[in-house]
């Protein structure tokens, strides 16, 4: 195992002792139920990491029948080419298959579980994002829950953006349109 | 009538505001959710 690093009394921590022994938060956003329509997360993508882990939790819908949907952002600008795509497994506690799948898509949809317009603070995505800060393709990998629903269910999988560019950011939207909630962090790792 | 808001947050600053949606950037929100596909199945 290698040997972490040594912090001295009085030794301020930087992103480069983090990134030799763990995750780094590089920031946090809050959509308010009632009033956020869009979320927009800029400059957190840099050269200071590769791979980014960002969870989502207390999500909450103004609308019935939604996911949530990501589009990658460069200056406020979003990447909105047919360029997304997906494949999830899911499965709920009663057996059901909740598979899904999209190709070319203008964003990248079905990120987080769905439904969830009650705030009982049960559902929630957690997903990494790989390279979004190099001219590269970027891929995620995912892992969603909803614990609103007689029978919950999860849905994992891989998604990517299949345009090799550079972003800094990310834009969260209703896929069904309507305000929502959610508290997102985001963290950094693996210089 | 008003548009949407976006919240914007950035890292840099570690700041978060509000403001409406510009009228291009509503018609390119309302294009994107008619795109998506209607979910085949409830939660219930």
């Amino acid at each position: 195992m290698p040997t972490p690093p040594t912090f001295s009394v009085g030794q301020y921590n930087t992103a480069a002792y983090m990134n030799s022994i763990g995750l780094w938060k590089v920031g946090s956003a809050t959509a308010v139920y009632g009033t956020t329509t869009q979320l927009n997360i800029s400059n957190i993508f840099t050269s200071d990491y590769r791979a980014y882990k960002i969870v989502i939790s207390s999500l909450r819908y103004a609308n019935a029948n939604t996911t949530l949907s990501l589009q990658l952002l460069n200056a406020g600008t979003p990447a909105n080419t047919a360029s997304y795509d997906f494949a999830y497994r899911g499965l709920g506690s009663d057996g059901t298959v909740r598979d899904t799948n999209g190709f070319g898509g203008t964003s990248l949809s079905d990120l987080g579980c769905f439904n969830t317009t009650s705030n009982d603070y049960q559902a929630q995505v957690s997903f990494e994002v790989i390279n979004p800060s190099l001219a590269v393709v970027t891929t995620f990998i995912n892992m969603a829950a909803s614990g609103f629903a007689a029978y919950p269910f999860t849905r994992h999988g891989a998604a990517r953006h299949s345009v090799a560019s550079a972003y800094d950011g990310i834009r969260l939207f209703p896929s069904a349109g309507g305000s929502f909630g959610a508290e997102v962090v985001v963290y950094g790792y693996r210089n | 009538m008003s548009n949407p808001i976006i919240t914007i947050y950035d890292a840099s600053t570690n700041s978060q505001f509000n403001r409406e949606m510009t009228d291009e950037e509503h018609a390119q929100y309302l294009d994107e959710i008619k795109n998506v596909t209607p979910l085949a199945v409830s939660n219930e």
